[in-house]
């Protein structure tokens, strides 16, 4: 991720935004493949000579913000480093420091009474340690950052770093940010899915409720109820990603400002086009939920399956049901499969869908599982148990 | 029956429906249904829920009393004395302001064992982490004392951690301190540590300082987090008796002539773009200003390299090397630390006069073995940059060389305290080394507006 300082804005009115680069614009994509090329071109060679390399080729220009955050990206994220001495620099440097003790001070003009100088002193502790004085002398510092080497560097295309930089950027707008406000259409259960683990991952409170177009989640943290913290910012930052992946969304946060005290308002939504740099979670966590979905769309009803489900907030958490149905005339059902779990997640399973409380989720239980009929018989929809695989008929009969 | 939980830094009280009114203080948190409150308030809340007759468990204590006795023995000096009875009387809540060197960890030992509670010890640095670790070892012993900082998560009955842990992690440690304390408690009020205070619910609390105030009005903040000063005492009333008596020496050192032609031209260089710009640098906001400017365009980016520039030939100067030398030959069997402004010069140093280094860098084990060598003679000095400002205790060092360094009073006073700590008739000295005729005449000003230095030479001089 960008430190703030590396963070470029442009302020509007009330209003505040990063300021993106176009991922099509030939000089930034120029940039990019120069900064790649760079690094490319120095594998084997210390941190701090890359710096200067990069220093040298930023010149005087001012688009300096831009090189310093793509090449914080480059570095963090495609490049590996170690550390290249004969020994560690810890025993170089004990071995150093004791014969310089021995002929304290080291000075550049000995005297009469100082007589030790930098030569003489290595040159002992090289003989100690066997190696030579080039070795000792070259290792002594060879732990420090700047003195690491390049060993690995993966290099991404110019435009898929561009793209990780905008991302950046959007995250580190979000930094000092106290409260996230968003708004997301319906969508896919699996994308609800994990933009909600993102939020528990993150250790954030979300507050949900339903709107025209969908949902508004307001996500802040604990201590956000007594005082504006910006403590929950850089988890704020790191939950972005999964809502680039959700479709039909739009982000608000306020981002405070020094100089009039106040704040100002960044949005975010799609038509940024913005990409996620996380991997996408697959449509169906188990075979059991892909091979039902697929002989559903093979049966022709008044029912569809809809890529669009709804979701119940429980408040400490979530429950987004396997499927959503639509009828022609506009009803719509929802529903549960409990394959295969271990025994305390399907005790939680059953108390959420317990709380709930919603008659028109339906649930399928494996008669696999180890869980009796008077369990079960207390939720508010539906239940049809099943073995193996879940034939669709069964539950388009009840849909009807 | 209602049931009083820590959560994520905060308090809730389960079990309990929506009110009318809220009970103590809590707020309803619709985002989860649950009457909420800071942990800081326990104290407090438990006072109050015990007082109004309600039904309840406390599920948010996860602190234990001490039950064993310390190992070490202390023998207080007449103020620890009378700082630790202030501060018990004041309800083991508060403030305790001493000057470096005058045995501030041997107060914070006799109120860990005055409050009888699992305790935190929060310190700003991983050294003074380190250092606090080896101490309440000796006292309270190894298997008892845990780590948190520097890479180390081991939360044990008494643990040492550095304020950047402390504020990352007050989520899981806030409810198992029923003491925290905070050293160098003039960090506490920054905008992210204070969470650190304000999320734990440990009911007894204590900071130390020798310099509380804050630029920034900050410490007023200190009686809501900490507790009232309960007691303090000035530098000035120690010295001679508690402190080792010291001298200040002023070396000027002029530069070689490419220096101060490379100086002049650096200097008229960023002056001149200031001046076309009508920016004075001693204005309020002037500096922000030229940071804005320097990014707009080229001219203003050579303008801010050329004032970076100007300064770093000034604080670096050749000449200042052979002071050093002449410093390190003088004092050849003293024990020396010298002080530089960046790491850059601290690891050119180390090298050209094979001087060990201290620097955030410094592995771990390293810096506590470099510590400990110095102490026991095995090293002569000791070079670094600002990780050895505040607190870490090196009671052999009797001269201080700062060769460069910011201008605030607070460093430099805390620099002048790595050497005070007495021992046997030792004479401390203090070098400040400054470049003649340049920005660093100003900075040295500046530094040296403290009341222990009234006595120190004046400009010029």
């Amino acid at each position: 991720m960008l430190t703030l300082d590396l963070l470029r804005t442009r302020v509007e009115g009330g209003s505040i935004a990063p300021r993106y680069v176009d991922v099509g614009h030939t000089g930034h994509l120029r940039l990019a493949r120069a900064l790649i090329d760079i690094l490319a071109g120095h594998s084997g060679d210390t941190r701090g000579c890359l710096q200067t390399a990069l220093e040298e080729y930023a010149g005087d220009r001012v688009n300096y913000r831009i090189q310093r955050g793509l090449t914080k990206l480059l570095l963090d994220d495609s490049c590996t480093f170690d550390v290249a001495a004969v020994l560690a620099p810890q025993d170089l440097r004990r071995s150093v420091f004791a014969a310089a003790r021995r002929h304290h001070p080291v000075v550049g003009d000995p005297d009469l009474f100082h007589g030790a100088d930098r030569a003489q002193v290595l040159a002992e502790a090289a003989a100690e340690l066997g190696l030579t004085v080039g070795e000792v002398d070259d290792g002594l510092y060879a732990d420090l950052s700047d003195n690491h080497r390049l060993v690995k560097f993966d290099p991404p295309p110019p435009a898929a770093l561009l793209e990780r930089y905008n991302e950046a950027l959007a995250q580190a707008m979000l930094y000092r940010c106290r409260r996230l406000l968003v708004d997301v259409s319906a969508t896919e259960p699996v994308r609800f899915r994990q933009l909600f683990a993102a939020i528990k991952l993150n250790r954030l409170i979300h507050t949900v409720t339903r709107t025209d177009q969908g949902f508004r989640i307001v996500l802040d943290g604990p201590m956000s109820l007594f005082r504006h913290s910006l403590r929950y910012g850089v988890r704020m930052a790191a939950f972005l990603p999964s809502l680039l992946q959700c479709r039909g969304w739009r982000l608000q946060a306020d981002v405070p400002d020094d100089e009039s005290r106040g704040s100002r308002r960044f949005s975010l939504d799609e038509s940024v086009g913005l990409v996620s740099h996380h991997k996408a979670w697959t449509a169906y966590d188990s075979q059991v939920e892909a091979t039902f979905a697929r002989r559903f769309e093979k049966l022709s009803s008044a029912w569809t399956l809809t890529r669009e489900t709804d979701f119940v907030d429980l408040k400490e958490s979530v429950l987004i049901p396997d499927f959503s149905f639509r009828h022609e005339d506009g009803r719509t059902r929802m529903l549960e499969i409990i394959g295969y779990w271990r025994p305390e997640y399907l005790a939680r399973k059953l108390d959420k869908l317990q709380r709930a409380g919603r008659v028109d989720l339906m649930v399928a239980v494996s008669e696999r599982l180890n869980v009796s009929r008077e369990e079960i018989s207390g939720l508010p929809g539906e239940v049809i148990w099943f073995k193996g695989r879940l034939d669709p008929k069964e539950v388009l009969v009840r849909l009807d | 029956m209602m049931d009083l939980c820590f959560e994520e830094g905060t308090l809730v009280l389960r079990g309990c429906p929506r009110r009318v009114v809220s009970p103590h203080g809590f707020s309803w948190d619709e985002r989860r249904d649950v009457y909420r409150t800071p942990a800081c308030r326990y104290r407090e809340v438990v006072t109050l829920l015990g007082a109004d007759g309600s039904q309840w468990r406390d599920q948010a204590q996860g602190y234990e009393r001490i039950t064993w006795s310390p190992t070490g023995t202390i023998e207080p000096r007449s103020y620890q004395s009378a700082a630790i009875d202030a501060w018990d009387a004041a309800g083991q809540r508060g403030v305790v302001v001493l000057p470096t060197g005058s045995g501030k960890s041997q107060v914070g030992i006799m109120a860990i064992c005055r409050s009888g509670r699992s305790s935190l010890v929060i310190a700003p640095t991983i050294d003074l982490m380190n250092q606090w670790y080896e101490l309440l070892c000796e006292h309270f012993g190894e298997a008892r004392v845990g780590l948190m900082g520097g890479g180390t998560h081991d939360l044990r009955q008494v643990t040492a951690a550095t304020y950047h842990s402390a504020y990352l992690h007050v989520e899981h440690w806030g409810h198992r301190y029923g003491f925290v304390l905070f050293d160098e408690v003039h960090h506490l009020p920054g905008p992210r540590f204070r969470h650190a205070a304000e999320m734990c619910l440990a009911p007894f609390r204590l900071g130390l300082t020798a310099t509380l105030e804050r630029p920034d009005g900050g410490h007023d903040l200190l009686d809501g987090l900490v507790g009232p000063v309960v007691f303090r005492q000035e530098i000035g009333n120690l010295a001679g008796t508690w402190l080792a008596p010291y001298r200040l020496e002023r070396r000027e050192v002029a530069m070689v002539a490419e220096e101060r032609s490379a100086y002049r031209v650096a200097e008229g260089e960023y002056r001149s773009f200031l001046r076309d710009k009508g920016v004075s640098l001693a204005s309020p906001g002037g500096w922000n200003t030229f940071v804005r400017l320097s990014g707009a365009s080229g001219q203003g980016r050579r303008a801010m390299r050329a004032y970076r520039e100007h300064r770093r030939i000034a604080l670096g100067a050749s000449g200042k090397r052979q002071v050093l030398e002449r410093i390190l030959k003088d004092h050849d069997s003293d024990r020396v630390l010298i002080f530089t402004q960046d790491n850059d010069t601290v690891y050119d140093i180390s090298r050209d006069l094979l001087i060990p280094a201290i620097t955030h860098q410094t592995p771990t084990r390293e810096r506590r073995q470099l510590l400990l060598g110095f102490n026991a003679g095995e090293h002569l000095a000791l070079i670094t940059s600002k990780v050895l400002n505040e607190g870490v205790n090196i009671p052999a060092a009797s001269v201080a060389v700062v060769l460069s360094g910011s201008s605030t009073t607070r460093e430099h006073v805390q620099r002048l305290g790595r050497i005070l700590r007495p021992v046997n008739g030792k004479q401390a000295v203090l070098y400040e080394v400054v470049t003649k005729g340049t920005v660093e005449r100003e900075i040295s000003r500046r530094r040296r507006q403290h009341s222990a230095y009234d006595d120190g030479p004046e400009d010029g001089e």
